[in-house]
């Protein structure tokens, strides 16, 4: 009998029905979720990646800054030291130990005319020149 | 003992204190003005803060007109000698004054790339010998940064009352000059740096300033 | 260069121009310029050997410098025979050999080399 529980049948395929579509529904509520998780990821990567550039730019732009005033203090200090109207007083300078420094240089010095007269070197600021005689 | 910050024409100090908080005083003698502090004792410690504190006190007097800035560290026991030193190179401080009336100073520093990967340096042909090519390769060296160097500073010149510059070698080839200009050629200056900037491709330029005239206040000054 | 905190130097002004500074380029001067301001030329350097190594390496350098431009201007004025030209370069060649192996052996860098010899400093 083909038949024998119609009524079963019928409720059973809309029974069927009823689960292919919930199952639908949840594969597409499913979807959304990730993609919106994969939205959500992508705004979070731009926004570190907005953020990482912004700091390298702020960095970028204090190391040229830092840059900017090393070189204008390099300016100032070579005119302060070498330029301006010279009068002679009598304070100290310290300055890395400058005497020492010429004193250091003196010393030497009074060793390279010692060269001088050994190897026949002449070496002066304005006309040092080499005799044949050092070759 | 009385430190010297400037000689200028303005009879009035600058409304600031001087180094180590010690009050500004004008000097006046017949026109002309030394800018000082006095202090019983002073070590000057070439500290940033000093530097500027001195920089600062020059370039607020060369806002107001001619000044000639003193060289760091430059000191007189009392106001008498001050007085005296006014008077006795009165003629070299007005000279100096005129010469100086109405410009500012630039600096120029540039470094120049004499070996390019486009251009290497070499001595000719092996033929010649190592010791040979090296002398050559120097000379090249040499050459094109004297090249390059004259290239920047000879427009620059040209828009300048005066300059001084200098060729130095180590470990590039490098030049440094100062310029006396106009005040109101600045930005033609500022312009024709920028220029020589993208036109010399092998040199890297920094333009600073305006400066007081340091280089350009006396006959000692200056490199 | 050791400096403080830039945003602590806020009052010491740029009086920048025009032109970007390359910190390595200008490096040497700066680093000349550190060491005067802040009284110390190296400070790390621990002996005196290395001090005075310092001294004597910088003055040798200078008078290499020297001699090798007079070397130069000789070379240009047609003064040299072609033998004397290789026996120069290759001695010069061998006295910067020399300088780096000295160098190298007192830990000393370039700018070790560049202190402040005041009037002489300017031949550089």
């Amino acid at each position: 009998m083909n038949d024998e529980i119609p009524g079963r049948a019928a409720s059973e395929r809309r029974r069927q029905v009823a689960a292919a579509r919930r199952a639908r529904a949840l594969e597409r509520s499913r979807a959304r979720r990730e993609a919106a998780a994969v939205r959500r990821d992508q705004v979070l990567e731009r926004s570190r990646q907005r953020r990482e550039a912004s700091r390298e730019r702020q960095e970028a732009s204090m190391e040229r800054a830092r840059r900017e005033r090393h070189v204008s203090l390099l300016d100032l200090v070579d005119r302060l030291l070498d330029g301006g109207v010279v009068i002679h007083g009598d304070i100290t300078l310290a300055v890395a130990d400058v005497d020492l420094l010429y004193v250091g240089l003196r010393a030497m010095v009074a060793s390279v005319e010692t060269i001088e007269r050994t190897y026949g070197v002449s070496l002066s600021a304005r006309g040092a020149s080499l005799s044949s005689s050092a070759l | 003992m009385f430190y010297l910050y400037a000689i200028t024409e303005s009879p009035e100090p600058p409304e600031r204190a001087g180094l180590r908080a010690a009050r500004l005083r004008a000097i006046d003698e017949g026109g002309l003005v030394a800018i000082v502090s006095e202090h019983a004792d002073l070590r000057l410690e070439a500290t940033e803060d000093d530097l500027w504190t001195h920089e600062e006190i020059v370039e607020e007097l060369m806002d107001r007109g001619a000044v000639l800035p003193m060289r760091l560290a430059s000191t007189l026991p009392d106001e008498e000698a001050v007085r005296a030193t006014l008077r006795e190179r009165r003629h070299e401080f007005e000279a100096a004054l005129e010469h100086v009336r109405g410009a500012v100073e630039l600096g120029i520093r540039a470094v120049i790339d004499t070996e390019p990967s486009d251009r290497p340096v070499s001595g000719t042909a092996g033929a010649r010998g190592p010791g040979t090519a090296y002398m050559l390769s120097r000379l090249e060296r040499e050459r094109r940064g004297a090249d390059a160097a004259a290239r920047i500073h000879e427009p620059l010149a040209e828009l300048a009352r005066e300059s001084i510059h200098r060729l130095g070698s180590q470990p590039q080839p490098r030049l440094n000059a100062s310029y006396l200009v106009d005040r109101d050629r600045l930005e033609a200056f500022r312009v024709r740096v920028e220029q020589l900037s993208d036109e010399v491709i092998e040199a890297t330029i920094v333009c600073t300033g305006p400066w007081p005239p340091y280089s350009f206040s006396s006959p000692e000054s200056g490199r | 260069m050791r400096t403080r905190d830039p945003r602590h130097d806020a009052r010491h002004p740029s009086k920048l121009v025009a032109g970007h500074p390359d910190l390595d380029l200008f490096g040497s001067e700066l680093e000349r310029l550190d060491a005067a301001l802040r009284r110390r030329i190296n400070a790390d350097r621990e002996t005196l050997e290395q001090g005075l190594a310092q001294l004597v390496l910088t003055l040798v350098e200078l008078l290499r410098q020297l001699m090798e431009r007079q070397a130069l201007r000789r070379i240009e004025g047609g003064s040299l025979s072609p033998e004397e030209v290789e026996r120069l370069g290759e001695t010069f060649m061998l006295l910067e050999q020399r300088m780096e192996e000295l160098k190298e052996a007192f830990d000393l860098e370039d700018e070790d080399l560049n202190m402040d010899l005041g009037p002489l400093g300017q031949l550089m």
